[in-house]
């Protein structure tokens, strides 16, 4: 247990020395560092992009955008912050900035919880072949994607960003440039509300 | 507000990783003799990592390619760019200095011949078009060899 964590950590900290590194190249005009930058981040963006404007061709133009604005913003990037939340508000940014365009009303704070357009439900399911063995858990995952996609914006996007991203409350407030005490209360909230809706779809259904 | 309702309102974020160290303490105190609190955190968790276990959809390889190349255009663009101004700036300033020695440059090697070269207070005029259209000069090779190499770029790429 012990030798995990401490593997871990220094897993961990390698990582993000790799990221300093890597950074500090792309600051030079480096594109290997590029490279390396996005191998590393690649998977998460998209996830994070899709999982806010849920159309895959929107998702796929921003994860472009994202990356040329780093490319042209890096210079400006303070090292001292964390590259994760830097990124991740670079292309909350710019989702926002779309998402203001076409449909102003995903913006706001909403009442209920649940998102009142249509949820492209098919975006976020797993490709891979069925199996038997996984198939009950499989269901539930899809069921589960299928409520977070429904969500409204502002909570489907702090529990991607807790929950899948995995990130510090500290720089969630920072993406979404909120106080910690708001993150917090989207998060509880967020829960809350994807819960009940669970509950609502599929009653008697237990999430162990 | 009793201790089983201020703990059940600490559950949701528990299962978030959210709590202070205190919270965390407290919760787990009364959780070993609440089985309703131990029920309903076990729920909690297993909703979040749930969250945790949500597919990862990946971007294709094209959409890689695009980005990578897309972002390689603008980087060595603005290497170009960087590269022209400093080239500008280099040839204008030098074409002051240029402008602001010529003269006495040209009357040392001329042997005062060419003293009516020197800016004088009573001719300005002359002087003034003497040395401007020689900073002009200089400005205009430095376009004109930017330009070419602009070219010789473009001409590369297509």
């Amino acid at each position: 247990m012990g030798t995990s964590m401490i593997s871990a950590a220094i897993m961990l900290s390698e990582g993000m020395v790799g990221v300093e590194a890597e950074v500090a190249q792309l600051r030079r005009g480096d594109l290997d560092a590029l490279g390396a930058l996005l191998a590393r981040y690649q998977n998460r963006l998209y996830r994070y992009l899709l999982r806010l404007v849920r159309e895959p061709a929107t998702a796929e133009d921003l994860f472009q955008q994202t990356w040329l604005r780093v490319a042209e913003k890096i210079g400006k990037y303070d090292t001292r912050r964390s590259f994760d939340a830097w990124l991740f508000t670079v292309a909350r940014n710019l989702a926002f900035d779309h998402l203001r365009r076409i449909a102003p009303e995903s913006l706001d704070e909403p009442v209920g919880g649940v998102d009142s357009t249509t949820a492209r439900i098919d975006t976020m399911r797993s490709k891979e072949p069925p199996a038997m063995e996984t198939l009950l858990a499989r269901e539930r995952t899809e069921r589960l994607a299928i409520a977070m996609d429904g969500m409204a914006l502002i909570y489907r996007e702090v529990l991607a960003l807790r929950f899948e991203e995995e990130m510090k409350l500290e720089e969630i407030a920072m993406v979404q440039a909120t106080p910690l005490s708001t993150v917090k209360t989207r998060l509880r909230r967020g829960l809350e509300v994807l819960r009940g809706d669970l509950q609502a779809r599929y009653p008697g259904e237990v999430w162990q | 507000m009793s201790e089983h309702d201020e703990v059940r309102e600490l559950l949701t974020m528990a299962a978030a990783g959210a709590l202070s160290e205190s919270e965390e303490l407290r919760v787990n105190r009364h959780a070993r003799e609440c089985a309703a609190c131990t029920a309903e955190i076990a729920e909690w968790q297993a909703l979040a990592a749930g969250l945790r276990r949500l597919p990862t959809p990946q971007p294709s390889a094209r959409l890689i390619e695009l980005t990578r190349n897309s972002v390689a255009r603008q980087l060595t663009e603005r290497a170009e760019r960087r590269w022209d101004q400093g080239v500008m700036i280099s040839v204008l300033v030098f074409g002051w200095v240029l402008a602001a020695a010529g003269w006495m440059v040209l009357r040392f090697l001329s042997g005062n011949y060419l003293v009516w070269l020197s800016p004088e207070f009573a001719r300005p005029w002359l002087d003034v078009s003497l040395y401007s259209g020689l900073i002009w000069l200089t400005g205009g090779l430095a376009a004109v060899m930017l330009g070419m190499k602009r070219r010789g770029r473009q001409g590369r790429t297509i």
